[in-house]
């Protein structure tokens, strides 16, 4: 007997189950077609314009700073719970044990105030406003 | 070691700096580069003569001195070898070379030859080939410097590039040369992988190597270690027969006479020609363990001897003559090298670079006295207003004829000796001693027609009775060589030894390493591997040979004796009718060049054609199916490139499953 | 031999990467204090003078025998995360070669773009990674490095914004490499899965033969994470457009320097981690998933190039099958040894270093002419830039692997050494056979743009030609080290094969 068919079996059941509960509703539902039934939404309002519209782009600019201090975090936190400890037991220097993380966190304030100086967290200019702002910038 | 051999690759680098100062200077030096000649060549003589010293105190030299390729079973070196042997020719070669050297700057400068840069500078290459291929320790080292000895040989006789007849006389003796040269290179390539080594000396050469082998039985390729050494000996000798003009590969000889003489006195007494017997002389412990290979040469030498010199008796030319007899002196000494006379072959090797390079400087002095014409017809009567010209050229004349004391007597009796001892005992080379035999006849005849033509008689062109007047840069080299010519038969006077028992055979005993000497490449040990049998007329060594020499002598002196009937009269007339439909025969050298050029057009070409049909047709094909194929595929190729990044996607999903299949079912790790 | 101590101070030995890495991160501080300038001689001057320093130190670090076995064996750091030996200074020195001559001539490229900053620190930034990849030791520190390199390639390709080509490749680049780089993780992660261990000689320790299948499914993922960095067949497809549309500075980055670190990875994951006996005993032969590869792609790349117009295309496919002349290096690795051959491999990446970076470093010194892209636009430009010209012979011939320059020896030991291993596993005379065959096909169309530039006659009349410096310069270095390095191959050589000699051995 194969493990690897055991894992088969499961793959298909894991098919199974959503296609039979999708076929058990078809069989047992009743059918009323209605035109309300096929609007966009239910609350009566009718949509404007299409789904793909631009989203500004500043939403990703600060989501990428959020990410970035993030990480910073999730790397700081761990650090800071056995830095006591790793001090108090005297293997490392003051120097071993913050040095590395004071590099880590100058290296991203370097990003950081790259980031700042070249408009990353200015927000909010309209489109019209980026367009021309854009024009002085790059000659 | 340090001495005299650390100074020995210099011999060969004075004439390369010669050439390369000539070939960038020669235009601003005084005499175009001739005193950079001169003076290297003189350098090089010197050197030589140290280490012809040096080897007489007991010396010789054998080092690798750098290795250029090195491989896992063969290693490539360049090397030098400075035995007795190689010492004796490295005195022969920068003397001939110093003395043509000088004799051009009478016979080129003083006649306003136009190119002498060139000249001066292909002259230093050709010195520099040949020293270097003299000195050389390893087979491969004397192919690439025989190759460039071929190559300036080349250069030089097309010297004249303008005319219609050099050019095409240099690319014939390229070419035939170089087709002897194929099976050298054959030869090389295969004696270094049966042995893999090439060194002609010392503990690893080829010459031990093969000996081993044949003694412990061993096969190559299906053949017997004997009949390999055989093959490898015959395709090596391909090389030899091209560049020392042997039959059938003479052909370019005569032609080469369109080069400056100077040239042809270089070419024909010290370099290219005389490399080919010299490479038999070096690579003799070789040959010596082949009778066959030996015997192969023993004919074929003394077949051209005898065919050459019938040809030259029918010659107008003065040089056309001489290169008959060169052809027929080379002849003579394969003879002697096959039939075990080492000492003979090289003896009359040293001899005939003498006086062949006495008679072609000689025959270039009656042409600047003649006005560069060369047809001994409209000559005669240059003895009494050219003397030094006539006393020395009568000079080489008598060495060439065999007469004694001259030198050529002594190292030719000492050949045709050598081959009779050994034809009585094994009576086939009695054919060959009785071809070497008769030849003497026709040398003594068809140089002393030479002689009387030129100098005697009465002068039959206005040319004739107005010669040019000689400068001493002419005479001197002749006077060096007339002496040469007269008194180098005391190098190894045998037969005198033989019959007063006067120990006198100072180069036997210098080529057997009484003096200096490298292991293995002795004399005695020569005759030893070769195992020759001997015997004598009536059980005497005496009585042989004194009948041998005084046989030989007196065919000499009849051929010399006829030629002075017939020419030495004031008004010569051509007495070749009476040979009648010979006369036609020799005339047009055995018809020989039709021959060959009839094997190329007649067989060659049409193989050519149809290996060209080949080519076109099915080689042509196959490539052109193949390019084509190959540009399909790639529009194939570039088919796959769709540019939608979702068909990459899916490409690369699929060809990783594909991968993953394959892996999964090869490897097993579904199971 | 200055013998260099970093027993104190074992960190150093990363010395090149970290070198890189704070000339990215001066680069940043410049842009800060003066954000968006176009000061391209400052900024093009510390990309250069930092990719050379970390040249200088590499080459320095190799000098004194750091990591060589005569003086204690290759460097551990951070708990073999992390490994400096001779193989890593090796590929080291390659990417920060590269990446000066790609600094010094995009100083002229780069000549009317804004983002001047941006692109040297992201340029450094790439190079750290491949830096660091060339010495990670561990399928962590190997996949951040992977993605150190790429994210800003990404950005890289893509920098001419204006350019739809240059986005467009950007995007698909961006897009193959997301999913490649899934790929590799999932390999990862299987790896992990069948062994417990990322550190790759800890893996070596921890074969056990339990998890056949999956071990099997991982390395195939991971030979495709490698698969997509060296743009081998099927992971190539990036390769043309993102080449093509990039500028060309960029491409000849790419196509060397990250192609070079892909090869160090693989070199070091499927020596080190996956011995190739264990592996073979296991079912899974990844030595014939190379030999496959490296067929494979050798004659797409090949076969694909002979046909193209434009030259940037044409060269984008060389440099696949490239790849695939690389890939014999592993693929000819034997249960019995193969450093001759793995030691090949890595001179032809660095040769290729010099004259592929050289070839599309020509491309570039074309675009800043603007003449055109394809090969009737190059017609007849020897007339106007015979030096140039040159030197892009140079690059092709070498390319085709024409003796006597340097792309030959790397090709013929690539040869020899495949030869070599085909007594005990004859499937590599199809390998051999096949880098013959492909030689040929390449001849004919590296011959082709030679032919172009030297002997044909320009279409249209062209206005004299500008001779920008800092290309010059570059692709003269480039052409110059093509042809000498013939005469330097003693050292090169017998460092690679001391390299390959450690790896095997």
């Amino acid at each position: 007997m194969n493990e690897w068919i055991a894992i088969g079996a499961l793959a298909f059941v894991g098919l199974l189950i959503p296609l039979g509960m999708m076929a058990v509703s078809y069989l047992l539902r009743p059918s009323v077609p209605e035109t309300s039934k096929r609007a966009t939404y239910e609350s009566g309002e009718v949509p404007t314009g299409g789904t793909r519209i631009r989203f500004n782009i500043q939403y990703y600019m600060v989501a990428l700073l959020f990410v970035v201090f993030d990480i910073e975090t999730v790397l700081l936190f761990p650090w800071a719970v056995i830095y006591r400890p790793a001090l108090e037991s005297g293997q490392v220097t003051l120097l071993e044990a913050l040095g590395p993380m004071l590099l880590f966190v100058a290296i991203l304030l370097v990003g950081l105030a790259w980031a700042w100086r070249n408009g990353a967290v200015q927000w909010a200019k309209s489109p019209h406003r980026v367009d021309s702002q854009a024009e002085v910038d790059r000659p | 070691m340090v001495g005299a051999f650390e100074f020995a690759p210099a011999i060969a680098l004075l004439p390369l700096a010669a050439f390369v100062v000539a070939l960038l200077f020669g235009d601003y030096l005084p005499k175009k580069g001739a005193y950079a000649g001169i003076l290297a060549t003189a350098g090089s003589l010197a050197l030589s003569l140290w280490m012809l010293v040096a080897v007489f105190g007991g010396e010789a030299y054998n080092e690798e001195l750098y290795d250029w390729a090195i491989g896992e079973e063969i290693t490539f070196h360049f090397g030098i070898l400075i035995d007795p042997l190689s010492a004796l020719m490295l005195v022969i070669v920068s003397l001939v070379a110093l003395l043509v050297h000088v004799f051009s700057m009478g016979y080129m400068n003083d006649e306003g030859e136009t190119g002498l840069r060139r000249y001066y500078a292909e002259l230093g290459l050709f010195t520099f080939s040949m020293l270097a291929f003299v000195m050389a320790d390893n087979l491969l080292m004397a192919f690439i410097f025989f190759e460039l000895v071929g190559l300036c040989s080349y250069l030089l006789i097309g010297f004249w590039f303008r005319t219609r007849s050099a050019p095409s006389a240099a690319k014939k003796a390229f070419l035939v040369t170089r087709f002897g040269d194929y099976f050298f290179l054959l030869g090389v390539v295969a004696i270094g992988a049966t042995f893999g080594t090439l060194s002609f000396a010392g503990d690893a050469s080829f010459v031990d190597a093969a000996a081993g082998a044949i003694d412990a039985g061993e096969t190559f390729h299906g053949f017997s270690a004997e009949t390999w050494v055989t093959i490898l000996g015959l395709l090596v000798l391909g090389g030899v027969i091209g560049k020392s003009a042997q039959f059938p590969l003479h052909t370019w000889l005569p032609d080469a006479m369109e080069g400056p003489t100077t040239v042809s006195a270089l070419i024909h007494a010290a370099t290219m020609v005389a490399a080919g017997v010299y490479l038999v002389a070096r690579m003799f412990g070789f040959y010596a363990l082949s009778p066959t290979a030996l015997a192969i040469i023993a004919f074929v030498g003394a077949f051209t001897a005898l065919f050459a010199a019938t040809m030259g008796v029918v010659k107008d030319d003065i040089k056309q003559v001489l290169a008959y007899s060169t052809i027929s002196q080379y002849g003579y000494m394969m003879l002697g090298l096959g039939v075990g006379g080492y000492v003979a072959g090289v003896f009359h090797l040293m001899n005939h670079a003498f006086f062949k390079a006495l008679l072609f400087l000689g025959a270039g002095a009656v042409i600047i006295l003649m006005h560069h014409e060369q047809d001994m017809w409209k000559m005669g009567g240059l003895k009494d207003k050219a003397p030094v010209t006539y006393y020395t050229f009568l000079a080489g004349a008598l060495a060439l004829a065999g007469i004694i004391p001259f030198s050529g007597f002594w190292s030719k009796d000492e050949i045709l000796f050598d081959a009779i001892i050994l034809g009585l005992e094994e009576p086939i080379f009695l054919v060959a001693y009785a071809m070497g035999l008769l030849a003497v006849f026709f040398t003594g005849f068809y140089t002393f027609r030479m002689v009387f033509l030129t100098f005697h008689g009465e002068p039959r062109t206005d040319a004739a009775r107005d010669p040019h007047p000689l400068g001493w840069n002419v005479k001197a080299p002749l006077a060096v060589l007339g002496v040469l010519a007269l008194v180098a038969g005391v190098a190894n006077l045998a037969p005198v030894a033989k019959l007063t028992g006067v120990d006198i055979v100072f180069l036997e005993h210098w080529l057997d390493g009484e003096y200096g000497a490298v292991d293995g490449l002795l004399y005695s040990e020569y005759t030893a591997t070769a195992g020759l049998e001997t015997a004598y007329i009536a059980g005497s060594e005496t009585i042989t040979l004194i009948a041998a020499g005084v046989l030989a002598l007196g065919l000499a002196l009849g051929g010399a004796g006829l030629a002075y009937v017939l020419y030495n009269v004031p008004e010569p007339k051509a007495h070749t009718e009476n040979l009648g439909q010979a006369r036609e025969v020799l005339r047009s050298n055995y018809y020989q060049d039709e021959f060959q050029v009839w094997l190329a057009t007649g067989v060659t070409l049409p193989l050519a054609r149809a290996a060209d049909r080949f080519d076109g047709s099915v080689i042509d094909g196959v490539v052109n199916g193949v390019s084509s194929v190959s540009l399909f595929g790639s529009g194939g190729m570039k088919r796959l490139q769709t540019g939608v990044v979702t068909n990459y996607a899916a490409l690369i999903v699929l060809g990783f499953v594909a991968l993953l299949v394959f892996f999964g079912v090869y490897g097993g790790w579904f199971v | 031999m200055v013998v260099f101590d970093l027993s104190e101070w074992t960190w150093t030995a990363m010395g090149p990467a970290l070198v890189l890495a704070l000339t990215a991160l001066a680069l940043f501080v410049f842009d800060s204090i003066n954000p968006r300038s176009t000061n391209r001689p400052v900024v093009a001057g510390i990309a250069t003078v930092g990719s050379l320093a970390s040249l200088g130190v590499a080459v320095w670090y190799v000098l004194a025998g750091v990591g060589h076995p005569d003086t204690g064996g290759a460097i551990d750091l951070f708990g073999g995360q992390l490994v400096v030996d001779q193989m890593a200074l090796f590929f080291m020195i390659v990417v920060a070669v590269v990446t000066a001559l790609v600094s010094i001539a995009s100083y002229d490229y780069m000549r009317d773009h804004a983002y001047q900053a941006e692109y040297y620190s992201l340029m450094l930034l790439a190079a750290t990674g491949m830096s660091v990849m060339a010495a990670s030791n561990s399928l962590v520190t190997i996949f951040i490095a992977l993605e150190l390199a790429s994210l800003p390639s990404y950005a890289l390709v893509a920098i001419l914004k204006d350019n739809k080509g240059s986005v467009e490749a950007g995007l698909k680049y961006f897009l193959i490499g997301a999913l490649s780089s899934a790929i590799f993780v999932y390999g990862i992660s299987l790896v992990y899965g069948a062994t417990g261990h990322l550190q790759l000689e800890a893996i070596a320790a921890n074969l056990d033969g339990e998890y056949n299948g999956l071990l099997g499914v991982g390395v195939l993922m991971l030979i495709a994470g490698f698969a997509f960095k060296t743009a081998s067949v099927p992971f190539h497809f990036w390769a043309p457009e993102a080449y093509e549309g990039a500028p060309a500075p960029i491409s000849a980055f790419l196509s060397s320097a990250s192609k070079a670190a892909g090869f160090v990875i693989a070199f070091r994951v499927f020596t080190t981690a996956f011995p190739l006996e264990t592996m073979t005993d296991f079912g899974v032969d990844w030595a014939l998933a190379f030999i496959i590869l490296a067929i494979v792609t050798m004659t797409v790349g090949n076969f694909a190039a002979a046909t193209q117009n434009n030259v940037k295309r044409m060269l984008a496919y060389s440099s696949v099958g490239h790849a695939g002349y690389a890939l014999i290096g592993l693929a000819a690795l034997t249960v019995d040894g193969g450093e001759l051959v793995l030691g090949a491999a890595m001179m032809h990446l660095l040769v290729y270093g010099f004259m592929n970076t050289g070839a599309f470093l020509f491309v570039a010194l074309a675009e800043y002419w603007g003449v055109g892209r394809t090969f009737e636009d190059y017609n007849g430009l020897a007339r106007q830039a015979p030096i140039a010209c040159v030197a892009l012979a140079i690059f092709m011939f070498s390319l085709a692997g024409i003796p006597p320059f340097g792309g030959f020896w790397s090709k013929y030991f690539l040869f020899t050494g495949a030869l070599e291993a085909a007594t005990v596993n004859p499937a590599l005379l199809v390998v051999a056979a096949a880098l013959v065959v492909n030689s040929a096909l390449s001849l004919y169309y590296y011959s082709r743009l030679v032919k172009a530039v030297w002997i044909e006659d320009p279409v249209l009349e062209r206005e004299t030609l500008t001779q920008p410096a800092g290309l010059y310069a570059a692709i003269v270095a480039a052409a110059v080290v093509t042809v000498v390095i013939l005469p330097g191959f003693g050292p090169v050589a017998e460092l690679a094969y001391d390299a390959a000699a450690m790896l095997v051995g």
